[in-house]
């Protein structure tokens, strides 16, 4: 019942971004140490269009600057880089994850609160923008209503 | 008269065996359960003394606990975080008894940005038990290569944002001092946990 609750709540919670084609959904941004002030934001970009489509940026008004990155192992250091672009084909989807891709946040204008919602901008290579709310989310065990890591 | 004592002795000799009997079975299996260090892990680690908040800070101060030990920089978004979750995730999960006898050392490889009065209150942020510590770049050059930590740290200045590259072990020190197992930011707290049972039981 609990699990279907909550289920129920992220399918009411979920920020519809782009009614035609694309779906962001589980959007979330680390809640860090309030002494940091760089962080990183997640989601999952469906493409339910037929076209397949582009994003080459994004900007979130809570930070100097934020950006797209990739991550990958170079012998037994992780490495960011940043993504120029990112393709989701025709029925396809983007997924920003812990560990691997993520919008890197970097600048924080001010600490960020659990639970609070801030907006970030997907810049479409069309020149549309796409704003979507992320929740802030506490990662930490016994802390917000998330849990702790998975 | 005769026939009571030797009934007591009896006694007190059955008593005494079964004593000895509960000993040998505790030290069995206390010995038994001693577990092993991965011999791949052997030529890795060792002491060091670096600066926090509170002043130096040695490996040798936790002596006698089971540590979690991590290197990184406060300015990470992304796996640092994830780490120190893990970290904290496990030294709770370790359970109320053994509350005392975990502990946990986050080395920032950024003492450029990283004070030990942020890495203080960075660290805390995940456990108050995590201590953030770091030092100069020459003496962080030699804990990593003993600690067979590869990272780079680009030259840039201090109020620059850039991404430091560096390894994501989470290392698991036991009692002795000793690394006993290797771990990164994706494993399950619950693993790590049972490691920390295991090396402090």
């Amino acid at each position: 019942m609990k699990k279907m609750i909550v289920a129920l709540m992220l399918f009411v919670c979920m920020p519809v971004a782009h009614a035609a084609e694309l779906v962001v959904s589980d959007a979330w941004v680390r809640l860090p140490p309030p002494v940091a002030k760089d962080t990183a934001a997640y989601m999952t970009v469906e493409n339910r269009g037929r076209e397949a489509l582009r994003i080459v940026g994004i900007s979130c008004d809570a930070v100097d600057a934020a950006g797209l990155h990739g991550m990958r192992m170079d012998g037994a250091r992780m490495m960011m880089f940043a993504l120029p672009a990112v393709d989701i084909p025709a029925g396809g989807e983007a997924i920003f994850a812990p560990g691997g891709s993520h919008v890197m946040l970097m600048g924080l204008h001010q600490p960020l609160k659990s639970g609070e919602r801030i907006t970030l901008n997907l810049q479409l290579s069309s020149g549309e923008v796409l704003p979507v709310a992320a929740e802030v989310r506490d990662m930490r065990m016994n802390h917000g209503h998330h849990g702790g890591m998975h | 008269m005769v026939a009571v004592m030797n009934k007591s002795l009896v006694k007190y000799g059955v008593t005494v065996l079964a004593l000895v009997a509960v000993l040998v079975v505790i030290f069995w299996q206390q010995f038994a359960a001693q577990p092993v260090i991965p011999s791949a892990l052997k030529n890795m680690g060792g002491d060091f003394e670096l600066q926090s908040s509170q002043g130096p800070l040695a490996l040798h101060d936790f002596r006698g606990k089971a540590v979690l030990i991590y290197f990184g920089y406060t300015h990470c978004p992304d796996v640092c975080p994830m780490a120190l979750g893990v970290m904290a995730a496990a030294m709770q999960q370790a359970g109320d008894a053994l509350k005392h006898r975990v502990a946990g050392i986050f080395i920032s490889v950024d003492p450029r940005r990283d004070t030990p009065d942020k890495l203080d209150q960075y660290a805390r942020f995940f456990d108050p038990r995590i201590k953030g510590v770091t030092g100069t770049p020459a003496l962080l050059d030699k804990v990593a290569a003993a600690w067979r930590v590869d990272y780079a740290v680009p030259d840039q200045p201090a109020d620059a944002s850039y991404a430091v590259e560096h390894s994501t072990f989470i290392y698991l020190v036991n009692p002795d001092g000793k690394v006993a197992g290797l771990f990164d930011e994706k494993t399950s707290a619950a693993v790590i946990a049972e490691q920390l049972r295991l090396w402090l039981r």
